[in-house]
């Protein structure tokens, strides 16, 4: 099949792509938090209260490297 | 029996508005969804704004001011005409000041009424600025223009961008059709200065042609030049999904939670990024010049929490701006409300975490460092 278009652009959506691999560390991160917090809710369910605060706090640090990954996929597809 | 129906009743909804409306009755009409032209940058509404040179109103920064306007006349009518008694709106804001404040009481404990005022207004502006960009018309409704070159556009229809094919991404512009489509914008009297602009933007086009890169630069003149390729641009956009704004407030973040930690300590507070008492000390604890190193590394991390204040909330508001665009351009109808609805939890989140992270920094940065020798 021949191929047609710009490889610069084809360069770019694998790019983009393989950027987001970078996701599956947060992923794995933020299911292992909140099973934390869930079974923590699960002995104490007094303290859902702080312990859904501070998951929320450790899912917003895990998620920022997933963004990070985010970013420069972003910037690959629309800024360069 | 009745839940069988209601199965039904479900499927036929589903095909009626995910299949039939959006697949074949919209596009027949001519008003499908457009994808939208997608930018990092905030896209410039106004140039030189008020004859003013070089100020530049982008969308962002039109939602930025919407965002404190409505902040701001919310706050005025809350407290115009404070009772003891409140009524609804006093109520409420005192529902949301009372949970802040004691969030801020239970994590810095005696210093919550510092940091509480800073932290406070940035949740609000947040979350005010994060839930604008989902009003119907935010993001959608814009000045219409010639679609610049490299951009994805639709012919004109009136006011409105004609589509007539479902999951249309649009034509991309190339430099001849932006000049074709503004000769014919402007008409007879501002063809010369379209000719020069393609005098000027022709000696571009002829140093770019021999790009070795395109394997078939023909295939894209083929098909010839048009001139009814349009593009929106927004008046209003989310304000988070600039880069500007979100950098900009984790750079004030990181200058308060320093302000806060000179104010508790005074100038002992540097002491833990360069720790001089470890070091002067290093005779009689020899692991206090591993302290200095690990002091050298804070700044660091401290310096990186501008980026990560930043990233995060650019990152998280224009993803979620950008999967709109594109779940509402793939359905039009019905899927679209289920990602407003996370848009609307994500908007929430991300305001309540930059001003919880602020706050926990700050705390940090102001609580005790005076026994700082008997935490090792």
């Amino acid at each position: 099949m021949e191929i047609t278009g710009n490889l610069v652009d084809a360069a770019k959506a694998i790019g983009a792509g393989l950027a987001m691999i970078g996701v599956i560390g947060p992923g794995i991160g933020i299911g292992v938090l909140v099973q934390g917090a869930l079974s923590a809710i699960g002995r104490n369910p007094d303290a859902s209260g702080q312990i859904t605060t501070n998951m929320i706090l450790g899912i917003a640090f895990a998620e920022a490297v997933a963004i990070y990954a985010l970013v420069v996929s972003l910037i690959i597809l629309f800024v360069l | 029996m009745k839940g069988v129906l209601i199965l039904l009743g479900i499927i036929a909804v589903a095909v009626v508005f995910c299949g039939v409306v959006p697949f074949w009755l919209m596009p027949e009409a001519g008003i499908a969804v457009a994808l939208p032209v997608i930018m990092v940058p905030g896209e410039v509404v106004w140039e030189d704004f008020l004859g003013v040179e070089g100020l530049t109103i982008t969308n962002t920064l039109i939602g930025t001011l919407l965002a404190d306007i409505v902040l701001l006349a919310f706050a005025f009518a809350a407290t115009r005409n404070m009772k003891v008694v409140p009524g609804r709106l006093q109520g409420l804001f005192e529902v949301i000041t009372d949970a802040l404040y004691g969030l801020a009481k239970s994590t810095a404990g005696p210093n919550a009424k510092k940091i509480f005022p800073l932290m406070a207004t940035i949740f609000l502006f947040l979350l005010i600025a994060n839930w604008i960009k989902l009003l119907p018309g935010a993001e959608s409704v814009g000045l219409m223009h010639c679609a610049h070159e490299g951009i994805n556009g639709y012919p004109r229809n009136g006011i409105i961008l004609e589509v007539n094919e479902a999951m249309d991404a649009g034509e991309r512009a190339t430099e001849a059709d932006y000049e074709a489509c503004y000769a014919s914008e402007h008409g007879e009297e501002h063809a010369e200065e379209a000719a020069e602009q393609e005098e000027i933007t022709g000696e571009a086009v002829g140093e770019a042609e021999p790009d070795p890169i395109d394997i078939q630069p023909e295939m894209t003149e083929t098909e010839g030049v048009r001139d009814d390729i349009y593009a929106v641009t927004p008046f209003v956009r989310g304000a988070a999904t600039d880069l500007n704004l979100t950098l900009g407030l984790g750079l004030l973040a990181f200058v308060a939670i320093q302000y806060f930690g000179v104010r508790a300590h005074g100038v002992s507070y540097f002491t833990r990024f360069i720790n001089t008492p470890a070091l002067a000390n290093v005779a009689k604890r020899p692991m206090g010049a591993m302290d200095f190193v690990v002091g050298l590394l804070e700044i660091i991390s401290e310096v990186a929490k501008i980026i990560s204040f930043g990233f995060r909330l650019f990152g998280n508001l224009f993803a979620g701006g950008v999967l709109l665009f594109v779940m509402s351009f793939l359905v039009s109808m019905l899927v679209p409300a289920g990602v407003y609805v996370l848009e609307l939890f994500v908007g929430l989140i991300q305001a309540f975490v930059f001003a919880m992270l602020l706050l926990v920094f700050s705390a940090i940065a102001m609580e005790g460092h005076g026994d700082h020798g008997d935490e090792h």
